[in-house]
């Protein structure tokens, strides 16, 4: 073949702007460490990055979303725990005064003690997090828990994703856990009755509570 | 009869041949690197006739015959299209290439500001009340509708950087062709002149090359010696002495790009869409990889917006309120046409985040639902849900970003094969019209030494002259 000069700058200046477009290259990938910086350098590969990123940043606001659910479970689970304290102590209280040895004023020392512990527990379960009641449903601004132990809020279940696509509830009924809604024990309504029944120096009365105080199993325990 | 005086005569006449050969050597090396030149060759012949000397026929030394090119002209008919080809695909490639709107590791891309977006549900599904958590859903709802807009934008303003180049092209173009229709009756004049036109015939080649590398024109010689050029579309460009011109006017058709037109000599403009090279590359580019990405950002900005909207407008805000959007795309007359250029949260909700829809209960005896995200909850399952072309929001982002990319790879792949096409046929014309330096250094030794020799003759001749005239 015939070699011209030109021949040879030409091939010279080709091949040396191909390897300088190869190191341009190299230095955009070693700097950025990323390989894939145009969809043209791999298009298929492009997608699966943008998907990727997608399912990366969606896994972790749910982990987010989960431990913030986590959190306030475990605030609602301290919450149920005082309650299934206060309630241990008038199981006691009620066994103590089911007994005959006591007199009217004692009982009535005694129903003071329940209103307190009614008290507590309506406390307990009017439990904020934030600006809002825990276990109010999603009457986030009402006190669930009326002093006289009635229910206010609703019975709504908050729920929280815990893997894509999954939800999960992430709050308790209080009007079914506490409240006796569906065929629970109404634990405030228990322990009212309990009070009235020492306040009226009722034995057997007071007896009659027992039952009810001895079923009742806080949901989220 | 071979005399001293005719010897004296030839030796002139040979001599002006040999300046010829050195001229020609000359004018070779100074054009070593002019692209498009073929070399020269100046064709010495023996003199006719010889003259008769004793009964014999003696010769009457060298004049020149022609000066001619070393031209291939299976290569060169070939070239064109190589030209065009390849001018057109690295073109296409190079705009395509030169987006950058789509890359997946971007910051502020369209794909993170989804991922905000959902991510700002989230939080504000758990705490539905939370003004802060409200506020920033609204922000990430603007801050989504602006990625829409600014990568729709960038996009856009590619599209219309073609047609800048599309219209400095054009008057390129028109010069090209006047000049080579120009050219044609400057080497028909040439021809007719009984010599042939070498340099008008290089600069012809050269500006039909470029013609073709803009256009992708095929060239047709013609029995008068002229080229004619024919558009991809079969349309002519120049037909002998006449060139017709190429122009550009605003389509509404292609949202107010460009198209090209063609106008016959003294005939009007008529839109044209048959067109190669680097033109060619540029509509290719603009009307199909970045015309379908911008289309796709519509569809997906209006798919995204209706599917949220629908859901935003059946649930309830923080006081109940309903039927409100969460993003506009615009007038209500709007369609999906320019979607993503538009898109953004609407103006009453950024106003007043308490209608963010989060619920879908309403305030009843169990108080006030503020912390009903249920509304959010079935908003998040778009997230899961086709809203355009049949994919999720996700998955219609990655199918724009490969699609892109398949069209930029493409024409890559399509680019590095016709370069290396266009290159090997160039080289192989270089091999077959290049300029030697070591070729034309011999032949200008070969002219100085034969020019030498024959002003040896002459001084010889002379010499004998005066030998002549000194005998008494």
């Amino acid at each position: 073949m015939r070699v011209t000069d030109r021949m040879l700058y030409d091939r010279a200046t080709n091949d040396g702007n191909a390897a300088r477009s190869r190191l341009e290259r190299a230095a955009g990938v070693a700097s950025t460490g990323a390989k894939l910086i145009h969809p043209g350098d791999d298009p298929a590969g492009a997608a699966q990055v943008t998907l990727f990123k997608a399912g990366a940043a969606r896994a972790q606001a749910v982990a987010e979303a989960a431990g913030r659910a986590s959190d306030e479970l475990a605030v609602a689970d301290a919450a149920l725990g005082d309650v299934t304290n206060l309630l241990a102590r008038a199981r006691e209280v009620a066994i103590q005064f089911s007994s005959s040895g006591y007199d009217a004023a004692a009982r009535a020392t005694a129903a003071t003690e329940v209103q307190s512990l009614m008290d507590g527990m309506v406390a307990a379960l009017n439990t904020k997090v934030g600006n809002r009641y825990l276990f109010a449903g999603t009457a986030d601004t009402t006190a669930p828990f009326l002093a006289t132990g009635a229910f206010a809020a609703n019975g709504a279940v908050r729920k929280v994703e815990v893997a894509p696509g999954v939800w999960q509830d992430a709050s308790l009924r209080a009007d079914q856990a506490v409240a006796g809604v569906g065929g629970g024990v109404d634990v405030l309504a228990t322990l009212a009755t309990l009070r009235n029944a020492l306040a009226a120096n009722d034995q057997a009365g007071t007896a009659a509570t027992l039952g009810a105080i001895a079923t009742f199993r806080p949901a989220a325990r | 009869m071979s005399d001293l005086l005719a010897i004296l005569s030839q030796g002139a006449v040979s001599l002006s041949a040999q300046r010829a050969a050195l001229a020609t050597a000359s004018h070779n090396l100074q054009n070593a690197n002019t692209p498009g030149y073929a070399r020269q060759r100046a064709l010495l012949s023996a003199s006719l006739p010889a003259d008769t000397s004793s009964g014999f026929m003696i010769g009457t030394g060298a004049v020149l015959s022609g000066v001619t090119q070393s031209r291939d002209r299976f290569l060169e008919a070939q070239l064109p299209t190589l030209l065009g080809n390849a001018a057109r695909s690295s073109t296409q490639s190079s705009v395509l290439s030169s987006i950058s709107a789509l890359d997946p590791e971007a910051a502020g891309s369209v794909s993170d500001a989804l991922d905000g977006f959902w991510s700002a549900l989230r939080a504000l599904s758990q705490n539905p009340a939370d003004g802060g958590l409200r506020t920033q859903v609204v922000a990430a709802t603007h801050t989504l509708g602006m990625a829409f807009q600014r990568t729709r934008g960038a996009v856009e303003s590619a599209r219309t950087g073609v047609d800048a180049r599309l219209a400095a092209s054009t008057s390129e173009v028109n010069s090209l062709a006047a000049q080579v229709a120009q050219l044609n009756g400057q080497i028909r004049a040439g021809r007719a002149s009984g010599a042939e036109p070498n340099d008008l015939l290089d600069a012809r080649q050269k500006a039909v090359d470029r013609l073709a590398e803009l256009t992708g024109v095929s060239p047709v010689g013609t029995s008068e010696g002229d080229v004619s050029l024919f558009l991809p579309g079969g349309a002519g460009l120049v037909n002998g002495l006449m060139a017709s011109t190429l122009g550009t006017q605003g389509d509404a058709t292609n949202d107010g790009h460009l198209v090209l037109t063609l106008a016959g000599p003294g005939g009007t403009a008529q839109a044209f869409t048959g067109m190669g090279g680097e033109l060619g590359g540029l509509l290719d580019a603009r009307d199909g990889g970045l015309k379908a990405t911008v289309a796709g950002l519509d569809q997906l900005a209006w798919g995204l917006a209706g599917a949220v909207n629908n859901l935003h407008r059946a649930g309830r805000g923080l006081n109940g309120t309903i039927n409100y959007d969460l993003f506009t795309t615009g007038p209500v007359t709007s369609g999906v046409s320019g979607a993503a250029a538009r898109l953004d949260v609407a103006a009453a909700v950024a106003a007043d985040p308490s209608l963010v829809a989060a619920a879908t209960t309403t305030a009843g005896a169990g108080g006030s639902p503020t912390g009903d995200g249920s509304n959010l909850v079935n908003l998040l399952g778009l997230e899961n849900s086709a809203v355009s072309g049949g994919r999720t929001a996700a998955n219609a982002l990655a199918k724009l970003t490969s699609d892109l990319g398949v069209a930029a790879s493409s024409a890559d792949l399509a680019s590095q094969q016709d370069t290396a096409l266009r290159d090997n046929l160039q080289t192989m014309r270089e091999s077959a019209s290049g300029v030697s330096i070591d070729e034309e250094m011999i032949e200008l030794q070969k002219a100085q030494r034969a020019y030498e020799a024959i002003a040896k003759v002459i001084a010889t001749s002379s010499a004998l002259f005066d030998t002549l005239l000194q005998l008494k």
